[in-house]
C-alpha cells in the first residue's frame, strides 16, 4: 500500500470509528460526570451504603465467571466435532435469537408450571432447578446463548488452522494424538477465543433485559440496578447512575484480566499435566455428539414453544394444549411489522457493510503502519455500560440538532457492531499469509487487486460471517435506536423490547420469532456465500 | 341603571368576542397544524393501547391532516430523560407524551413541558370537575398536563381467597389477606418496589392500615413516620415468610404476577386497570374464577395523562392531536376499545365508570420515596 490519499482517507475514517467511544466518555464527563466525582467523599460513602450494593457486585462477577467458564468447557469438549458446517445452522439459530427469546421460550418449558412438567403429567407447580428470579436459570439462558458463539469462533478459527499438517509433524515426533490435541491445537485455539471470551464475560455482567426476566431481584444484578437508577428520578439517582457505571467500567476491566489470567493458567495446566503425567486424553467422541443432541433437543422444544405461544388461548397449567387457537392476530401482528422490517434491514444492511469494511481497513491499516492499535481501544464500546456512551454521544449530536439524522443513528450503532467485527474476524486474519500479496503485488496487482482477488477469497467465509453477525448486533440494539431515532426509526428490536415490557403476550413471541429469522437470514447469507466460494 | 345595563352589554359583548376570537384562534391553529408530523412518546408495552393509537393516528390523518407516530418506549423515562438532555435552545424531538406521577414531576420541575393547556386545549372544558384530576401523586397540574384516563389500583385474586376469609363483597382487609396467607402459604407475592405496582401496593396497605390516616396525603415529618411507618413494616414482617418463595424473592414485575396467577403459581396479582381482568379473560389469557378485589378502606385511584414538550416543533399539530385524544369521540372509542380505558368526560360519567371501585386518594409523592426506600433497607 502506497502513501497515498486513500490510506489518509481510510486511516482517518477507522480512527474516527475508534475515537467514537472515547469521545463519548469525554462528552459524558464534560458534560456532568466531573461533578459527580467532584462531590466526593459524600456522596461515594452514600452510594456504598445501598442496601444489597456487594450482592449486587457479587452475582455480576460470579454471572459473568460462569457462563465464560461453562460456555468454554463445553467448547472444547465438543471442538473435534464441529467441523461439520451442516451441524452449524442450529448455533446460528441460537445466535440469531435474541436472549430475551430465549428466556422467554425456557420460562414456557421449564419453569413450575411449564409444558415439559405438564407432559409429565404434573398437577401442581414442580420443584425445579429452572424458575424465574434464580441465579441459575439467568446462567443457563446465558450458557446456552454464548456456548453457540464460542462454538462458531472456535470452528472458524480451527479451520483456519493447519491441524492436519499439526498432527502429521506429532505423530512423526512420536507424540500421541491427545498430545498434539492438547499441547497444540487447542492451545492455538484458546488464543483465537481470547477476545470471543472477554465479550461474553462483559456482555454477561452488564445484561440487562434477562437479568430482569429472569435474575433475583432481591437484589438484582448490579447492571439491573444501574439500568434502574438511570431511569429514576429520586434524590441522588442520577449521581448512583454515573458511580454504578464507573464501578461497572471497574468490573468489565477486571474480567478482561480474569479471561486473559484464565488463558494462561489454562495453557500453563495442561502442558503441565501432559508433560508429567499422561492424564489428559481426547473428549471422548461420544460426549460432544450427546451434547449436541441435547442442545438441539432444547432448541427445538423452544421454537416449538414459542410458535404454539403466538396463537394460543386458554393455555394454562396443567393442560397440555390450549384450548384455542387465535391465527388471525398472528398474520395481522406480522402484516403490521412489514415497514418495520423493512427499516430494520436496511439499517443493519448498512450498519454491517460499514463495521465490516471498517474492520477489514483497520486490520490492513495495522499491517500498512505495522502497529497493534490497542485491544481496549476497539473493545471499549463493549467494556462501558451502553448508556454511558449514549449519554455522551447525545450530548455531542444534540449540539447539531436534536432532530436526528440518519447518519447520526447509523454512526450510533456502528462502535458496537464494529467491536462485534472485529473479535470475529481478527484473529482469523492475522493467520493470513500476507506474503501472498507481495507475491501478487509483484506480478503487476496493485495491492488492493491483490487483496480482493487472493486474500478476500480465502477469507470469504469469516467476511461473511462477520458481515452476518454485524447485522445481528445492529438488528439487536435498543436503546442505540430509541435514544438517538426518538421514534423516527423504529425497528424489530424497539417493538419487541416495548412491547415485551408489558409481558409474555402472543403479539411480543410473534415479534421476537420474527426478529430470530431476519437474524437467522442475515447469519446465513455467509453460508451462501462461503458455498459459492468453495 | 342605564349604567348597569351599559355594563352587563359591555361585558357580554367582551365575553363573545372572547368566545369568537378562541374559535378564530383555535381555526388558526387547525390550519397551522395540517400537514405537520407529531412524535407521540408512549409506553409500548400494551397491544390494546397501540391499536387504539393506530385508530387515533388514522382519524387524525382523515380528520386533520395530521401524521400521528407512536413512539414506543419500554419506560417513559427514557423520553423524559431525552427532553432534559436535549439542546435546550432547539426544538425537540418529542412532541406530545404519556406521563404520570414521578415523570410527570420531573418534567414540570425541569421546566419542559408546555404550559396553560387548559387554556388552549378547547376540550378541556368537557372533562370531569377539575378537583378530580388536577393534582397528580399530590403534585398540582396547573396547566402543564390534561387527563387522557382513569386507574385504579386491584387486586386480581383466586375467587376462593374471597370465599376462604368469608368475604362477600369485594372488600378485602389487610387481616383477611393474611389469614389466607397463613392457611396458603407460598400463594401470595408482589412486585419488587420500587415498581409501580409494588410501590402502590405499599401506598395502599399503609392507606389502609392506618385507617386512612391524612397525614399521608401531606409530606412525611418525622411524628408522621414514626406514627405510621411501624403499621405497615410490622404486618409486612408478619406476611413475608408465607409470601412466594418466604418473601426472601419477589416477582420482578406486574406481568409476571399475572402469568403466574394464570398459571396457579398465585392466587393473587395486582392490576392498575379496572379493565385488565375482564381483557385477558376475553384474550384466553386469563382463566375464569379469578375476580377483582380491592384493599379495605380504598381503592387508590389516579389518572394518567397528556402533556406537550415545550419546545415541540408542531405546537400547533400537538395541541390539536391532544384536543381529539380528549374529544367525545376519541374518549368513546377508547373506552369500547380492548383497551376499554374509562374515559376523563364529565358526560361519560353518569353510570359509565360502574367498574370502579370506592377510591383512596394517592399519597403524597415524598411518601413513595420514603415507603420504597426503607422497604429496600429492610427487605433486600
Amino acid at each position: 500500500m502506497a502513501r497515498s490519499l486513500p490510506i489518509i482517507v481510510a486511516t482517518s475514517w477507522v480512527g474516527f470509528c475508534l475515537v467514537l467511544p472515547v469521545l463519548g466518555v469525554l462528552l459524558l464527563i464534560g458534560d456532568g460526570l466531573w461533578r459527580v466525582l467532584g462531590r466526593g467523599a459524600e456522596l461515594l460513602s452514600s452510594f456504598f451504603e445501598v442496601p444489597g450494593l456487594l450482592s449486587m457486585v457479587g452475582q455480576s462477577l460470579g454471572t459473568a465467571l460462569i457462563s465464560v467458564f461453562i460456555s468454554f468447557v463445553l467448547v472444547l469438549l465438543t471442538l473435534p466435532h464441529t467441523l461439520q458446517r451442516s451441524q452449524s445452522w442450529f448455533a446460528r439459530v441460537l445466535i440469531g435469537m435474541p436472549h430475551l427469546v430465549v428466556a422467554i421460550g425456557l420460562v414456557w418449558l421449564l419453569a413450575p408450571t411449564g409444558w415439559l412438567w405438564r407432559v409429565f403429567g404434573a398437577t401442581e407447580p414442580s420443584i425445579t432447578l429452572f424458575e424465574q428470579q434464580s441465579l441459575i436459570s439467568l446462567w443457563l439462558v446465558l450458557v446456552l446463548k454464548e456456548f453457540p458463539f464460542l462454538w462458531l469462533v472456535a470452528g472458524i478459527a480451527l479451520k483456519r488452522l493447519p491441524v492436519a499438517n499439526w498432527f502429521v509433524q506429532g505423530r512423526a515426533l512420536g507424540r500421541t494424538d491427545a498430545q498434539i490435541w492438547w499441547l497444540v491445537v487447542v492451545p492455538a485455539v484458546v488464543r483465537q477465543l481470547r477476545l470471543a471470551l472477554i465479550i461474553v464475560a462483559v456482555y454477561s455482567a452488564s445484561v440487562v433485559d434477562v437479568a430482569l426476566l429472569l435474575g433475583p431481584q432481591s437484589p438484582p444484578l448490579f447492571a439491573v440496578q444501574v439500568y434502574q437508577w438511570f431511569m429514576d428520578f429520586g434524590p441522588q439517582r442520577a449521581d448512583y447512575a454515573r458511580w454504578g457505571s464507573i464501578l461497572l467500567l471497574a468490573l468489565s476491566l477486571l474480567l478482561v484480566g480474569i479471561v486473559v489470567l484464565h488463558e494462561r493458567v489454562f495453557l500453563w495446566l495442561t502442558a503441565r499435566g501432559l508433560s508429567r503425567s499422561r492424564v489428559l486424553g481426547l473428549p471422548p467422541a461420544w460426549l460432544p455428539q450427546v451434547m449436541l443432541t441435547v442442545l438441539l433437543c432444547l432448541l427445538v422444544l423452544i421454537v416449538f414453544q414459542l410458535l404454539i405461544l403466538t396463537g394460543a388461548r386458554g393455555w394454562f397449567f396443567p393442560q397440555l394444549w390450549p384450548a384455542s387457537w387465535e391465527l388471525q392476530q398472528v398474520l395481522q401482528t406480522v402484516q403490521n411489522l412489514a415497514p418495520t422490517i423493512l427499516s430494520s434491514f436496511l439499517l443493519a444492511a448498512v450498519v454491517s457493510v460499514l463495521a465490516t469494511v471498517t474492520v477489514v481497513l483497520l486490520t490492513e491499516l495495522q499491517r500498512h503502519y505495522q502497529k497493534q492499535v490497542s485491544l481496549t481501544l476497539v473493545l471499549l464500546p463493549l467494556l462501558l455500560p451502553q448508556i454511558i456512551l449514549l449519554l455522551g454521544w447525545q450530548s455531542a449530536y444534540f449540539l447539531f440538532s436534536n432532530t436526528p439524522h440518519w447518519a447520526w443513528i447509523v454512526l450510533c450503532h456502528l462502535p458496537f457492531s464494529i467491536a462485534y467485527t472485529f473479535i470475529v474476524y481478527a484473529p482469523i486474519e492475522a493467520l493470513y499469509p500476507q506474503r501472498t500479496l507481495v507475491v501478487a503485488q509483484s506480478l503487476g496487482h496493485s495491492y488492493w487487486q491483490a487483496w480482493w482477488r487472493l486474500k478476500a477469497r480465502s477469507l470469504a467465509r469469516v467476511i461473511g460471517f462477520s458481515f452476518g453477525f454485524a447485522a445481528v448486533i445492529a438488528l439487536a440494539q435498543y436503546l442505540p435506536v430509541q435514544m438517538t431515532a426518538a421514534g423516527r426509526v423504529q425497528t424489530l428490536t424497539t417493538e419487541f423490547v416495548s412491547l415485551a415490557s408489558g409481558g409474555i403476550r402472543p403479539e411480543v413471541v410473534t415479534i421476537g420469532l420474527v426478529l430470530t429469522l431476519v437474524s437467522f437470514i442475515a447469519l446465513s447469507l455467509q453460508t451462501v456465500k462461503g458455498d459459492t466460494q468453495s | 341603571m342605564r349604567q348597569w345595563l351599559l355594563a352587563l352589554s359591555l361585558l357580554l359583548s367582551g365575553w363573545f368576542c372572547s368566545i369568537a376570537y378562541a374559535a378564530q384562534d383555535w381555526q388558526a391553529t387547525l390550519a397551522e397544524a395540517r400537514g405537520q408530523t407529531v412524535y407521540f412518546h408512549a409506553w409500548g408495552g400494551q397491544q390494546e393501547v397501540n391499536d387504539y393509537l393506530q385508530w387515533v393516528a388514522a382519524e387524525l390523518a382523515r380528520q386533520y391532516d395530521i401524521r400521528l407516530v407512536h413512539v414506543k418506549v419500554a419506560d417513559i423515562a427514557e423520553s423524559a430523560q431525552r427532553l432534559v438532555n436535549e439542546n435546550q435552545a432547539e426544538p425537540s424531538a418529542v412532541d406530545l407524551l404519556w406521563i404520570n406521577g414521578e415523570n410527570f414531576h420531573f418534567l414540570k420541575r425541569q421546566q419542559q413541558l408546555l404550559a396553560e393547556l387548559d387554556k388552549k386545549v378547547p376540550n378541556r372544558s368537557l372533562l370531569a370537575p377539575a378537583d378530580e384530576w388536577q393534582r397528580d401523586f399530590g403534585v398540582a397540574t396547573d396547566g402543564y398536563e390534561l387527563p387522557w384516563g382513569v386507574g385504579q389500583f386491584q387486586l386480581l385474586v383466586r375467587e376462593q381467597v374471597l370465599n376462604e376469609v368469608n368475604v362477600t363483597t369485594a372488600e378485602l382487609s389487610p387481616q383477611q389477606l393474611l389469614r389466607y396467607a397463613k392457611k396458603h402459604p407460598g400463594r401470595i407475592s408482589y412486585p419488587k418496589p420500587p415498581e409501580f405496582h409494588g410501590s402502590t401496593w405499599l401506598k395502599n396497605l399503609i392507606w389502609s392500615l392506618s385507617a386512612g390516616d391524612p397525614r399521608l396525603l401531606e409530606a412525611p415529618t418525622n411524628a408522621a413516620e414514626q406514627a405510621l411507618l411501624p403499621l405497615l413494616w410490622g404486618y409486612l414482617d408478619e406476611l413475608h415468610p408465607l409470601l412466594w418463595r418466604a418473601g426472601e424473592e419477589f416477582p420482578a414485575s406486574q406481568a409476571q404476577t399475572l402469568n403466574m396467577l394464570a398459571n396457579q403459581q398465585l392466587d393473587m396479582a395486582l392490576s392498575f386497570s379496572p379493565q385488565q381482568l375482564s381483557q385477558l379473560q376475553q384474550q384466553g389469557l386469563m382463566p375464569r374464577g379469578i375476580t377483582r378485589a380491592y384493599l379495605a378502606g380504598g381503592a387508590i385511584t389516579n389518572h394518567h395523562y397528556l402533556a406537550i414538550s415545550r419546545r415541540t416543533a408542531v405546537p400547533a399539530a400537538a395541541l390539536v392531536s391532544l384536543n381529539f385524544l380528549l374529544s367525545p369521540e376519541a374518549q368513546q372509542a377508547k373506552r369500547d376499545s380492548a383497551w376499554a380505558d374509562l374515559s376523563v368526560l364529565q358526560q361519560a360519567r353518569t353510570g359509565a365508570n360502574t367498574e370502579l371501585f370506592p377510591t383512596a386518594p394517592e399519597l403524597h409523592v415524598d411518601w413513595v420515596e420514603r415507603l420504597e426506600q426503607t422497604w429496600l433497607a429492610r427487605y433486600q
